[in-house]
């Protein structure tokens, strides 16, 4: 019980960081309930986010949706239906109406705009951005990789990523398919976790990692080039083929990389 | 080529949502008659639209090609139609009054847009989301294909009901865009300037008195300056809004909440309570269910709550009949509970 009725509060906590616009929207609040006349205006601005903030507080609701609904992860979206940068917005344009001289008008303008600037956190200084590199906003190493590994369209080639650019090659290509795919990252567990195991170790046991992807039949390895080699990839069927940002991209020797309709001719030239 | 997927481009985000939206515009007090009121209200019938025959499809075993050929035809035809039934009320136009604050609001809104462009985002969902689109558009099917990993599966129904990545997959299809390039560069934007519409239709709502006009532009460029330093952690409103603008999720945020506080406030400052008002919140209702699953119960909740303020507010009994929107909600749940859990 005591945990149901922390949790909302945990959530806000997390969600406002520093708590400035949280206090901001909060004194909005207060000064539209005071100041604003209009009933309409107040009760759809104003009473609702009251009250809906009361209801991401009340027990029974993370009690639902936490416990029952198992929505433990996303029950912090709820707060997006907190209008707070337009509460925020309209209660500093209330106060500044209410002021006659143009001069303070302006003054508190300014002041508002370096308390925003002071107390907040600016959003493209986040660490998810990067320079965008090409149409795509995909890095080009991806691309370039990816490229290369399309000998023919219209058939899928298997690869095996590192997990930081795990999620971009299927946002480029639908023919490069992968043994595990972004999931692995989400939810902890995927397809070919084998592979992903050794895939992100600081010291490669290459002849694991590349009997391991003999038999899901990868065509390529790529490997980010910080991680150390017990051997040469060369000496287990998989060639290097060249470097792409920080990545080196691997080919498998035994694999079929022609077209589908060549592909009887070639097992049969295999088996002999 | 690209002068044609231009022009499917206009068609599709512009030309048939200001002809549909025209249809529902028509019915507000003809000050909220604005472009970007046409806009946003056309867009989400569009929206709509697709979450009813992608899910009608889905569950009748047809696959993508036919509903882009449906799905075409029918918005098509819903476009002229609208635009001829309501034409007459392009000429009551409600333009924007061009002051400092309006300069500054636009100026801002080019900053944003100019910062989508120039940076990339790192952002896992999009393995998802665009990943989907992807899958879909190539291989012509629904979830037939695991998109992260490119495996066959038989279904994945978790997030069947969200059909925005298939409608990216579809604009995708009809303007021979690849799929990424369109959501990064062209959705993100798109979707921004639908935000920054909303917003300063609401200020111009808020500010309705001719004394305090002047702060509309300054309103909407606040709240966008806000929005811009509220980076106080990955799961904030405007983070989603700014950082993953194309995503479903992001467009909850940033068009389906403030549009239904927009509506609310149009509904109050109208004398009587239009059956078309109740018809667009149930259009608006099921256009969040194509962005995010989650909206079924978020946006019921949002909604109940307004409704049961417009009913306290007004003091009109029959105001209970705007939970009558909600009833493509308590469809959508069904479905929920019984094919996606």
């Amino acid at each position: 019980m005591i945990e149901l009725l922390c949790k909302p509060f945990e959530i806000i906590k997390s969600y406002s960081g520093n708590c400035t616009f949280l206090l901001l929207f909060v004194a909005s609040l207060f000064v539209i309930c005071i100041f604003e006349k209009d009933k309409v205006k107040k009760s759809i601005v104003a009473y609702s986010s009251i009250a809906l903030l009361l209801l991401f507080l009340l027990p029974a609701m993370p009690f639902v949706f936490i416990n029952k609904l198992h929505e433990g992860d996303t029950y912090y979206r709820f707060l997006w239906l907190l209008p707070m940068g337009i509460v925020s917005s309209y209660a500093i344009f209330i106060v500044i109406s209410k002021m006659k001289a143009l001069a303070f008008k302006l003054i508190s303008f300014i002041i508002v705009l370096v308390c925003i600037i002071i107390g907040g956190v600016y959003m493209y200084e986040s660490p998810t951005f990067y320079k965008a590199e090409n149409l795509y906003e995909l890095p080009q190493c991806v691309i370039d990789m990816c490229d290369e590994m399309t000998i023919y369209e219209d058939r899928e080639y298997e690869a095996v990523f590192p997990d930081e650019i795990l999620q971009y090659p299927r946002l480029y290509s639908p023919y490069i398919s992968m043994p595990y795919g972004f999931e692995t990252l989400q939810f902890g567990t995927g397809h070919n976790s084998a592979i992903h195991d050794e895939m992100v170790k600081d010291d490669i046991d290459v002849e694991k990692l590349t009997n391991l992807c003999e038999q899901a039949n990868i065509h390529y390895i790529v490997l980010n080039q910080n991680r150390r080699l017990d051997a040469n990839m060369d000496d287990y069927h998989y060639v290097y083929i060249g470097s792409y940002g920080d990545y080196n991209l691997y080919k498998s020797t035994e694999m079929f990389f022609g077209e589908w309709k060549d592909f009887e001719e070639w097992k049969n030239s295999k088996n002999e | 080529m690209i002068i044609v997927s231009i022009i499917q481009l206009i068609l599709f985000l512009l030309l048939i949502p200001f002809a549909l939206g025209i249809s529902v515009t028509r019915f507000f007090d003809s000050k909220y008659n604005t472009i970007g009121n046409i806009l946003v209200c056309g867009f989400t019938c569009e929206l709509a639209l697709f979450q009813l025959l992608f899910v009608s499809f889905y569950f009748l075993g047809f696959q993508f090609l036919p509903l882009v050929i449906v799905y075409s035809v029918i918005v098509t035809i819903l476009a002229i139609a609208s635009f001829i039934w309501s034409r007459k009320y392009y000429k009551k136009l409600t333009f924007p009054i061009i002051d400092m604050g309006f300069i500054t609001f636009i100026v801002i809104t080019v900053f944003m847009l100019t910062m989508r462009n120039l940076q990339g985002v790192n952002d896992g969902d999009d393995a998802f989301v665009l990943g989907n689109a992807l899958v879909t558009l190539n291989s012509g099917l629904f979830y037939k294909i695991d998109y992260y990993t490119g495996f066959t599966i038989n279904s994945y129904t978790r997030h069947l009901l969200a059909s925005s990545p298939i409608f990216i997959a579809y604009l995708a299809k009809v303007s021979f865009i690849h799929p990424t390039i369109l959501a990064h560069r062209v959705l993100g934007c798109f979707y921004i300037i639908l935000h920054n519409m909303i917003i300063y239709n609401i200020a111009c709502i808020l500010f309705s008195e001719r004394k305090k006009s002047q702060y509309r532009g300054l309103f909407a460029a606040m709240v966008a300056f806000i929005a811009m330093w509220d980076f106080h952690s990955m799961m904030t409103d405007s983070t989603f809004m700014l950082t993953r603008t194309w995503q479903g999720k992001a467009m909850f945020a940033e068009i389906a909440v403030p549009l239904a506080f927009l509506l609310y406030l149009i509904i109050g400052n109208e004398k009587k309570l239009k059956i078309s008002y109740i018809v667009f919140i149930a259009i608006l209702c099921i256009s969040t269910v194509a962005m995010t699953p989650g909206a079924i119960y978020m946006f019921s909740l949002l909604i109940g709550l307004l409704s049961i303020i417009m009913l306290i507010v007004k003091k009109k009994p029959y105001y209970v009949t705007l939970f009558l929107s909600l009833i493509p909600m308590i469809c959508f749940g069904i479905i929920y509970i019984l094919k996606c859990r």
